[in-house]
């Protein structure tokens, strides 16, 4: 039977079209011009501008336009397409939902109820690591892996704004777990949070900026828990930690917690709030976990009136207006309707709404920037040591096995693969000294600063991962002259205004002397040379050829 | 008709039957014709009108799915301010013909090496849905000071709209952006 994820097309279709049939429920989630806003204050906020600057030399970082945008509007672009409704996955937001008190293959939209009826999609943390949809973490690490190491600079282009729209769509998924409904099973139709989220977007722009402005980091430990068997990616964890077992709400306040078990644990979703049927009901919050107090409330008519709340006061998080009370009554003694017919059932108004913003938007900033300083977290770095390449693995805390390529770029931007070694480095450590091969017969670098090494294998808990370093680095005050002369054939000439002395002046050494070994025999003593100057204390032009580098 | 079309049929009625609405007073949804819509744009600091400033209206709408309601991009519409600082924006036949649930238009408004609207601005303050309807009124954008600034100002734009729908936008933004050392986007771009 063909299937979507791990579940049968046949019911993760014909379920929910039925079931809406007789429910009239609509699922909810931020709008999309809400998740574009927080991904892009995520990826501002995260490293990843530093590291594509300073580990990859894309001078603009995130401003770089790559296949007609920036990465920056690849990454809103991939947190308006997670949404989609019919390209690709039919109805995509199936699998936008996880109830962090479920058993995670279990843990996904499932109608009518959240623990009964049929399960129509896989939960949202198996989603974002399922190898066989378009736009989940392995793949986007398929496509940084592609942008790294394609022949041509269009195909690398091309994959490097696929990585960003697949991260787009990645933390699209996280932000999801910071809307209660999404993680208690409950799609809602009618005005609800996500609507007062951009409401306050579209009209109250600096109300909505103050919300995104301080990200709520979820703090390092999440990295290093035990990885769950059904989605080893330690990213699962930042929706979900399997720490809150209904039982015990104060620890979705203490890191390392889950996005999904922090919204769970401490906030409503509209048909989620104190039901009496057990099938349709969280354990928190609880009764136990408010205090009934009043609230001064401004009407946007200007008029001042006293509401009553349940404020949030125990059990986890504390301190804001949790639900209404009574609001039903109080519209209906107000305008002398029959006191009878309402209903006392707690409410969310926009008031409450806006508490719960203050307190998930911030998290959905936060955890979206651990999600992408996660996925470019690697750090690896290069230096030459005598004839003999070293690399070392320089990312914290994490040992990496697997292929290190070293590429280089001619002229006409075709990428070159150089060398490829199998190592496993534990943090901190050394390569071997390994052997430069000559360059391909014909192919030239560009310029020193052509060269990079990318690492693909075990990064830690990440079985797939990718890490590149371009190898210029530490700057150097000044402008410098690199030139390398084989035979009287100048091979490189260049002026870097930031220049490196090493690595990059012994790696043109240790180029000449392949070319020398492979192809023409000797090098002419008085006619080859690799050498580092000044611009005005250029070698041969001033007749003051320095012995460095000189062959 | 087959009975999984009639389930997707049912499913789509339902589901544009049950589009959200807000419950305090403000209607976001267009009834008809709101404009033409009007302001004025000035140096937050000078007090001085900003003249060649793009202006860019851009209406949503709520599209309803089976299951799902999503807020999408509908239309967009620029206008440049005159040399006193001032803009009208006519959009008559584009709002009555808007599908249903299509949303009041929210606003762009930037000038190179100002803090854009509704970001940045300066005033005026709060809610700031239909204030360009009737007769508008004074939008003070910021200069900014520093390169960094102007960096994190250009960085959200442009919006997800049609490129070809925003030329004054693009040819601003990219002004700013070759200012900037940055490249350019859009159809520059490629």
């Amino acid at each position: 039977m063909k299937t979507i994820g791990s579940v049968p097309f046949r019911w993760s279709v014909v379920v929910p079209i039925l079931t809406i049939v007789a429910t009239g429920a609509i699922a909810q989630a931020y709008e999309t011009p809400t998740h574009q806003a927080i991904s892009e204050r995520a990826l501002i906020a995260s490293s990843v501008h530093d590291v594509l600057r300073n580990a990859l030399a894309l001078e603009q970082g995130i401003d770089q336009v790559v296949a007609g945008a920036t990465l920056l509007q690849w990454i809103r672009t991939g947190s308006l397409r997670e949404d989609d409704h019919v390209s690709g996955t039919l109805l995509r937001f199936r699998y936008h939902f996880h109830n962090p008190l479920q058993p995670w293959d279990e843990a996904g939209l499932r109608y009518p109820e959240p623990y009964r009826g049929q399960q129509v999609a896989t939960s949202s943390i198996l989603w974002s690591q399922d190898p066989n949809q378009s736009w989940s973490w392995p793949k986007t690490r398929d496509h940084y892996r592609e942008a790294l190491t394609a022949k041509k600079k269009r195909d690398r282009d091309t994959a490097l704004a696929k990585t960003f729209r697949g991260l787009g769509q990645v933390i699209h998924l996280i932000q999801d777990a910071a809307s209660p409904a999404h993680t208690r099973n409950d799609p809602h139709a009618g005005y609800n949070y996500e609507s007062l989220v951009l409401s306050v977007q579209s009209d109250e722009a600096a109300a909505f900026q103050r919300w995104l402005a301080v990200p709520v980091r979820p703090g390092d430990d999440w990295m290093w828990l035990r990885p769950h068997l059904l989605a080893p990616l330690p990213i699962s964890r930042l929706i979900d930690t399997d720490r809150y077992e209904r039982n015990n709400p104060w620890v979705s306040t203490e890191p390392p917690i889950g996005l999904a078990e922090y919204a769970n644990a401490n906030f409503f979703s509209e048909d989620r709030i104190w039901p009496n049927d057990p099938a349709r009901s969280f354990p928190y919050p609880a009764r136990s976990s408010v205090l009934v107090s009043n609230s001064q409330i401004r009407l946007r008519s200007g008029e001042w009136v006293t509401r009553q709340y349940y404020q949030k006061t125990a059990d986890g998080d504390v301190g804001y207006r949790l639900a209404t009370v009574g609001f039903l009554r109080d519209y209906f003694l107000r305008y002398n309707l029959d006191p009878a017919r309402a209903d006392s059932r707690p409410a969310l108004d926009e008031i409450v709404y806006r508490d719960y913003a203050e307190r998930l938007l911030p998290r959905a900033v936060g955890y979206s920037v651990a999600a992408l300083d996660y996925f470019f977290r690697g750090q690896l770095d290069a230096r030459l040591d005598g004839d003999g390449l070293v690399i070392v693995n320089d990312t914290p805390g994490e040992i990496m096995a697997g292929t290190f390529a070293l590429y280089f770029d001619t002229s006409d931007d075709e990428r070159v693969p150089l060398g490829e070694w199998t190592l496993t480095l534990p943090p901190k450590a050394s390569s071997p000294r390994l052997t430069l091969p000559a360059p391909p017969k014909g192919k030239h670098p560009r310029s020193l600063d052509s060269f990079h090494l990318v690492f693909r294998g075990s990064l830690g808990a990440e079985g797939n991962a990718v890490a590149a370093r371009r190898l210029t680095r530490e700057p150097v005050r000044g402008v410098w002259q690199v030139s390398v002369l084989y035979n009287d054939r100048m091979w490189i000439d260049s002026t870097y205004s930031d220049a490196i002395v090493s690595p990059l002046a012994g790696l043109a050494e240790c180029l000449l002397r392949r070319l020398r070994d492979l192809r023409r025999g000797p090098a002419d003593p008085r006619k080859s040379w690799a050498h580092l100057s000044s611009p005005r204390r250029r070698p041969g032009a001033h007749g003051d050829r320095a012995p460095r580098g000189s062959l | 008709v087959s009975p999984w079309g009639a389930a997707f049929l049912a499913a789509w009625l339902v589901g544009f039957s049950a589009a959200p609405a807000d419950a305090q007073g403000w209607q976001h949804y267009l009834d008809g014709y709101h404009g033409p819509y009007r302001g004025r744009v000035i140096d937050a600091e000078t007090q001085r009108p900003l003249a060649g400033a793009v202006v860019v209206a851009v209406w949503s709408r709520v599209r309803t799915f089976p299951l799902h309601s999503s807020t999408v991009y509908y239309e967009a519409r620029e206008v440049l301010t005159n040399a006193d600082g001032r803009f009208i924006l006519h959009a008559k036949e584009l709002e009555e013909r808007a599908p249903d649930k299509t949303l009041r238009p929210t606003f762009i408004i930037f000038a190179p090496g100002y803090g854009w609207f509704p970001q940045f601005h300066t005033s005026p303050q709060g809610f700031t849905g239909g204030i360009f309807e009737g007769s508008g009124v004074t939008v003070e954008l910021p200069r900014l000071k520093t390169r960094q600034e102007r960096l994190d100002a250009v960085r959200p734009l442009p919006p997800s709209v049609s490129e070809g729908k925003i030329p004054h936008l693009l040819r601003l933004l990219n002004t700013e952006r070759l200012g900037l050392g940055l490249q350019p986007v859009g159809p520059e771009a490629r």
